[in-house]
This record gives C-alpha cells, structure tokens and sequence, in this order.
C-alpha cells in the first residue's frame, strides 16, 4: 500500500538576511506515520529546515503539506497540521500559566472556551502534566518545562509532529520520560537532534544534513553504522551501535 | 526563604473573581483617599474595616509584614518629605493615607495572584497592548533575571579581582549583551506564536466567572464603607 505524503520539500534554498545561505537545494519527502530524525553538525541548517515545514520561513523551492503547497493564504491551516516544538520552552511557554499558555493554540484555531479548555486539558493530561495547571511555567523544573512545550502543540491536534533538539539539556530520567512519551504518540514525526541515540530510538528513517544540503537519507541504523559518513560530517556512531559492533565482533 | 511567604495563602476570597477583589480595592482607597484633614474616627474605622478584610484573607503577620517590608522605606521618605515641607496635621494625613492604601495593596496581592489580576485587567478592558506587555513581563521578569545572574557569575569567574571603576564599563558591555539576547529571544518566542496560530489577535482563555458571592460580598463592602464616612463626615 502507497503511505500518503505529509511533508515533501522540493529544491528548497534559503538565505538568511545576513547573506549566510543556510538551505542549498533541500528536497526530500515524509510519508505519513513515519518518524524521521535530521542530524548533522552545528549549523547544518536542520532548524532552518524545521520553521519552513510551518511557513515561518519562506525559502525559494517548495514545501507541501499533505499535497497542498505551503502559500501565505494557507498558513493557518498549515500551521494546524504542523506543529513545531522549540529547542528552549522558555520560547515556546509565554503565557502566564500553564493552562493559558496550552488552550493559547487551539484559540487560535477559533474554537471556543471550553473547547479550548478540554483541549488543554487533554494534552496535560497526555503529556503527564494536569497538576501543573494552573502553575506558572517559571515554577516546572526544565524537563516539565518541556514535556507542557510538547502540550501546547498536541492541544492543537497537529498531524505532523516537528521537534528541535527535544532531548536537549535534560537529565537522563527526565530524557527518558520524554523519549517514551513522544514515542507512544501517534503522529508523523520529524525530529531535529544531536542525540543519535534518541533519533535511533525514535525514528526509522534518517536525513543526514551539512552545510545547508543533504548528504544521506535513508534507514536509521544504516547511516549511523557508516562510520567514514558519520567521521566526514562532524558525527561519531552512536554508543549503542559501537557496542552491538563490538558484541558482533 | 520561607515558602509560605511566596504563595497566597487559601482562604473564600480566593474563590472570588478577581474582578471583584479589584473593585473592592479601588472603591477602599478612593474611601481613604477622600477623608478630610483629621478625620481621626473615619481613619480609625477604615484600619478597622482593613484589619477585618486582611483576617478574612487568612493572611498572618509575618506574611504581611513581608510584602509590607519593600514599600516602607518609600512610605517613610515621602512621609519625611512632607514633615519637612509642610505642617503636623499634613505630615499624619500622608502617612495615614499611604499606609492604608499600601495595607490594602497587600489584601489585594494576598488574595489574587497576578495572573488573575491580569485576567481582570484584560475583562475590564484595559488596552490589550498593556495587559500584554504586562503578562510578558511577568513571564519573563524571571527567565531574564536568570540570564542575568549566569551572565553575572561567568564574568566574575573571569574578573575575580575586586570590583572597581574600570568594572562599570564591562558592567555596561554585559547589560548590552543582555539586551542583545533579549532581543533574540523577543524573536524566537514570536517565532513560537506564529507558530500556533497567532495571527496578531491575542486570544487567551476566561477562567473566571461572577458569582452571587462576588455581588454580595461587594454591595457589602461598599455599604460598609458608605456607612463609615457618612457616618464620620
């Protein structure tokens, strides 16, 4: 059976106003269902990447999603089907309260109080958050910070889940929580990280990128098995695939 | 520090709509504010109706005079300035007046936490520039003073020398740096609500709701308060 498309990026460039070109010809598609990890060094263009799949950049080339190319006069609806969790939830939580800051999207979305309020309501609850409600975000630890960033987006109902850097700064119980929690979700999910390990934990495909192109796409395991690929482009094999290796050996 | 000096303490006025607990601020200092030059009884009876609203509160002492702390000082120097610039009789009606006006600024804080406050604000149609730009600060008043405190404790483990002149001016370079990546940050988190819809609207959620306790407890203070000046005039 053909999976349908959620994401497809078709030679997509982009140049930041500086002049710095951070996308040089992007083309790849996400199938719908699937969970796909971006790696690459710093300043590969992977969060450059992730804030075109919603239209908050807008490179030359295009970028569809679920067939429908992303234009000015569709960002709403787009912005409804992608949702994007930042690197830092101090960016993402400006609301004062918990509760506020996650019924922030789907009031957005125009549904009324109350369906706002389930909404958030049920997205806390998915993310193992209802007690922090009413909390305001600076009083959560940075791992709940976290875990209400990813409830702001569910609370919208998105079909694409786009994450920058999820496992970034967490101690590893809170990495943990975090890791099996996005991986229970049911949602398409492209996911921007240097922690090889949770992108093969998470994904089962892989986009290589370096300075703005695409190097390797292709299966998790297969990629970051390749040690000369990983050496060239500023990566090392990730720990648990050294010790299968070694095992192997 | 003491956690409960933190949190507001629980009591029914909690449950009351912030709204509410904001009226019945504003119609106590316009009360306080309106008492002529030794009205001592009118003063007496409003420390009394204060004194009834702050028991009603459930706040204690120590938590009282923890809010109270920072305002004093600024209470006693505008006191001294009148004391010095005019009579007696002046200098006991500012200092009545302020320390009423500051007691009920405590109520008000001790019964309503800011983000209803701001929820009041915006009901009670205050321009919705200002209960933005006031809900943001209150987001980020603490995510800066954290920045600002790592940045401090990276320059002093790079200038450990004791601090002198010279130390202002890369004071000023840090508080620029500062700027800087508040300015950054302004833009990532408008990035983030661009994201979720926002199409420049600022739609947020109404948790509170008038009830019979609210109008109630309302018409009562206001009667209170009729009936002491009118009485005292």
């Amino acid at each position: 059976m053909r999976v349908r498309e959620a994401i497809r990026v078709e030679n997509l460039h982009y140049r930041y106003p500086d002049g710095t070109y951070a996308l040089k010809g992007v083309s790849f598609c996400v199938g719908e269902g699937e969970s796909v990890a971006i790696v690459g060094p710093n300043g590969a263009g992977k969060t450059t990447l992730l804030l075109h799949f919603n239209g908050i950049l807008r490179g030359s080339g295009k970028v569809f999603v679920f067939g429908e190319e992303v234009t000015s006069r569709n960002l709403l609806a787009v912005r409804k089907l992608v949702g994007l969790v930042f690197q830092d939830p101090d960016d993402q939580l400006f609301m004062p309260t918990v509760l506020e800051d996650v019924a922030f999207g789907p009031l957005n979305l125009g549904l009324s109080q109350e369906e706002a309020v389930k909404r958030a309501i049920n997205a806390l609850e998915m993310v193992g958050m209802s007690y922090a409600a009413n909390k305001s975000p600076h009083q959560l630890s940075f791992g709940e910070r976290k875990r209400v960033a990813i409830a702001t987006v569910l609370a919208m109902e998105p079909k694409v889940l786009v994450l920058d850097e999820p496992t970034a700064n967490l101690d590893p119980r809170s990495r943990r929580q975090l890791l099996s929690l996005l991986r229970r979700l049911e949602v398409t999910k492209i996911v921007a990280t240097h922690d090889l390990d949770a992108a093969l934990f998470l994904c089962d495909k892989a986009i290589l990128m370096d300075d703005g192109q695409i190097v390797a796409i292709g299966e998790t395991r297969e990629i970051f098995s390749d040690e000369a690929l990983m050496e060239a482009h500023g990566l090392e094999v990730p720990p648990s695939i050294l010790a299968l290796q070694s095992r192997s050996d | 520090m003491n956690l409960y000096l933190l949190q507001h303490p629980q009591s029914w006025l909690s449950n009351l709509d912030s709204r509410t607990k904001l009226a019945v601020f504003f119609v106590y200092v316009l009360a306080v504010l309106s008492t002529k030059p030794g009205a001592y009884l009118a003063w007496l009876s409003l420390t009394g109706l204060l004194l009834v609203l702050l028991a009603l509160a459930r706040l204690q002492i120590r938590w009282i005079v923890f809010r109270l702390a920072p305002v004093l000082p600024f209470v006693a120097l505008g006191a001294f300035g009148v004391l010095l610039g005019g009579s007696k009789e002046m200098f006991l009606q500012v200092t009545v007046k302020m320390l009423l006006c500051v007691g009920a600024a405590v109520w008000l804080s001790g019964t309503t936490p800011f983000t209803q406050l701001l929820e009041a604000f915006r009901k009670l149609k205050v321009p919705p520039l200002l209960t933005v730009m006031l809900s943001f600060m209150f987001r980020y008043l603490f995510v800066l003073a954290e920045e600002a405190v790592r940045m401090s404790r990276a320059y002093q483990s790079r200038c450990p020398r004791r601090q002198t002149l010279k130390d202002a001016e890369n004071i000023g370079r840090l508080a620029g740096a500062l700027m800087l990546r508040t300015y950054n940050r302004a833009e990532r988190i408008y990035l983030a609500m661009l994201s979720r819809g926002f199409t420049g609207e600022f739609r947020t959620l109404s948790v509170q709701k008038l009830t019979f306790a609210d109008i109630a407890f309302l018409a009562f203070f206001v009667g209170s308060v009729t009936v002491i000046l009118v009485a005292t005039h």
